[in-house]
C-alpha cells in the first residue's frame, strides 16, 4: 500500500512477508533452471543437491505461513492488508508446488541415465521451461508491483505452455507407434512435459491471487 | 428493508464551527448501523441529532431534513421528551442513577406513566432486565444500589433503563469503551438479540466492534460522510480510498 501505516511495525511485518515471498519465488525459479539444465546435460550429480534445495523451499513455505498467521493474530489486518496476509499463504503454497515439479523433473533425470533423451522433444521441453520461468518472473513482478495488467499477461501466456505440452504428447505417441520398444522413455518424456504444464498452472494461480489481492475479486470463482 | 430514519443534507454548526457538513444517510429499521471515523469526524454529533440531544448545547444549529418514520424530528410540534422515549440512548460511561437497581429501571416508565399498577411496573422492570440479559445476575438484589454493580452490569442497567420506556430506537455512543473485553462481548451478544426488536445506531471507536456487530457501516471523516454500505463490504473491499486508509490504519 502506498500510504504508510500509523504503526511502522505493521508495515514492517507486511514487507517481511512480501520479501519472503519474493525470495522464495527467486529460489524456485533458480531451481527450475537448475533442474532443466541438469536434465538437458543428464547430470546425475546434480539430483541430490536439487532435492536438498526443495527441502529449503518447503521450509520457506512453512515460514511464510507462520508469518502470515502471526500477522493476522497480532495485528488484525483489514481489507487489502488482510488479503496480502491471506494470499501470502496461497502464493507460498503455489511456489512450493512449483518446487515439487522441479524436484520431480530432477528425479526423472535418473531414468535417462542410460538412454539418450529424444532430441526433438528435449528442445520442446527446454522451450517450455523457458516459458514457465518467464511466466514466474512476470508473476513475481506483478506481485511486487501489485500490477493486475501484468498478472493478466501471465494468465494468457499459459496457453503457449499448454500448446507445447500437446505437441510433445503428439510427437511422443507417434514415436511410440514407430518404436514400441522405446515406450518407457517416451512416457517419461510425456510425464516430464506434464511437470512443466502443471508448473504453468500454478503460476497462473499466483497471477490470479495477485489480482485478488488488488481487487478483492476471486477469478477462480468467476471463471 | 424499511428506513427508520431518513436524513438529507444535514448540516450542524457549533457556533461558527461546522461539525457535520451536508450528510445524507438513511438508517434501516431493525438493523444495527455503525458510525465510525476518527475523533472530531462528526459521528457523535450526527447520532445526537437523531434524538435531539444537541438541543441542550449552546450555539448548536441543525439544518437539513431529519425524519423518523417520515416525521420531522426537528418539528416545533414534536416534544423532545416524547422523541427521546422513542429514541433511547446509552452513553460511553455507564451512568446509572444513584438509586436501587429496581428504581433505575422503574424511573422512566413511572414518569411516562407506562404502568397502571405496581404489579405492572414490576413486570416492566423484570422484563427490561431480562431483555438486557441482566436478570439472572440481579434477581435477588433488586433493592441494592445500581452503582455497586460492575461496569458491564451498569451498562446493561442503562440498556434496560432505555428499553423500559418501550423505545423503537436505541442510540449508543461508544457503549463499550469503558468495559473489559468480556463485558464488551456480553453487550455485543445483547445487541444482536436487541436488533430483532429495535433499530440500533452505534458510534464506536473500535473498528473491529463495528465489523462484528453491525449490518451497515458509515464512515465519517472531517464532518463528511465518506462511505456508507454493507459492513462486510466496508471492511473487506471499500469503494473509497479514504475508507481503505482509515480501516487499515493509515489515517488517524
Amino acid at each position: 500500500m502506498e500510504k504508510e501505516h500509523i504503526v511502522g511495525a505493521f508495515d514492517a511485518d507486511l514487507d517481511r512477508i512480501e520479501n519472503e515471498i519474493l525470495a522464495m519465488g527467486k529460489l524456485v525459479r533458480k531451481q527450475i533452471r537448475a533442474a532443466t539444465n541438469a536434465l538437458i546435460e543428464v547430470n546425475l550429480e546434480e539430483v541430490d543437491s536439487l532435492i536438498a534445495t526443495d527441502r529449503e523451499i518447503n521450509g520457506m513455505n512453512k515460514r511464510i505461513n507462520t508469518l502470515a498467521e502471526q500477522m493476522i493474530a497480532m495485528r488484525q489486518p483489514m481489507a487489502l492488508d488482510l488479503r496480502l496476509a491471506l494470499m501470502a499463504t496461497s502464493i507460498a503454497t503455489e511456489l512450493e508446488r512449483l518446487g515439487d515439479h522441479a524436484k520431480s523433473t530432477a528425479k526423472r533425470i535418473r531414468k535417462f541415465s542410460d538412454v539418450a533423451p529424444e532430441k526433438k522433444i528435449m528442445v520442446l521441453i527446454e522451450t517450455m521451461s523457458e516459458l514457465v520461468m518467464s511466466m514466474l518472473t512476470d508473476a513475481l513482478k506483478a506481485y511486487k508491483k501489485k500490477d493486475i495488467d501484468k498478472a493478466a499477461e501471465v494468465r494468457v501466456k499459459d496457453a503457449d505452455v499448454d500448446d507445447i505440452n500437446d505437441k510433445i504428447y503428439k510427437v511422443a505417441i507417434k514415436e511410440i507407434k514407430k518404436n514400441p520398444e522405446d515406450i518407457e522413455t517416451f512416457i517419461q518424456l510425456i510425464l516430464l512435459a506434464r511437470n512443466f504444464e502443471r508448473a504453468g498452472d500454478h503460476i497462473v494461480n499466483i497471477a490470479r491471487q495477485v489480482h485478488q489481492i488488488v481487487t478483492g475479486e476471486d477469478l477462480k470463482a468467476s471463471s | 428493508m424499511r428506513n427508520k430514519f431518513e436524513t438529507e443534507n444535514v448540516v450542524v454548526h457549533y457556533g461558527t464551527k461546522i461539525a457535520i457538513d451536508d450528510i445524507s444517510l438513511n438508517i434501516e429499521s431493525n438493523n444495527i448501523t455503525s458510525l465510525i471515523g476518527p475523533s472530531g469526524c462528526g459521528k457523535s454529533t450526527f447520532l445526537r441529532c437523531l434524538n435531539r440531544m444537541n438541543d441542550t448545547i449552546d450555539g448548536c444549529a441543525v439544518s437539513g431534513k431529519l425524519l423518523l418514520d417520515n416525521e420531522d424530528i426537528y418539528s416545533d410540534n414534536l416534544d423532545p421528551v416524547d422523541l427521546r422515549a422513542k429514541v433511547g440512548m446509552v452513553f460511553q460511561k455507564p451512568n446509572p442513577f444513584p438509586k436501587s437497581i429496581f428504581e433505575n429501571i422503574a424511573y422512566g416508565p413511572k414518569i411516562h406513566g407506562l404502568a397502571k399498577s405496581k404489579a405492572e411496573l414490576n413486570d416492566i422492570v423484570l422484563e427490561s432486565l431480562e431483555r438486557a440479559g441482566l436478570i439472572d445476575e440481579v434477581r435477588d438484589r433488586l433493592d441494592d444500589s445500581a452503582t455497586g454493580l460492575s461496569g458491564g452490569q451498569q451498562q446493561r442497567i442503562c440498556i434496560a433503563r432505555a428499553i423500559a420506556v418501550n423505545p423503537e430506537v436505541i442510540l449508543m455512543d461508544e457503549p463499550c469503551s469503558a468495559l473489559d473485553p468480556i463485558a464488551t462481548a456480553v453487550i455485543e451478544e445483547l445487541l444482536d438479540q436487541l436488533s430483532k426488536d429495535f433499530t440500533i445506531v452505534i458510534v464506536t471507536h473500535s473498528m473491529a466492534q463495528a465489523a462484528r456487530v453491525s449490518n451497515k457501516t458509515a464512515f465519517f471523516h472531517l464532518g463528511k460522510l465518506v462511505e456508507f454500505g454493507e459492513t462486510q463490504k466496508i471492511f473487506t473491499n471499500p469503494e473509497e480510498e479514504r475508507t481503505q486508509n482509515y480501516i487499515t490504519g493509515r489515517i488517524g
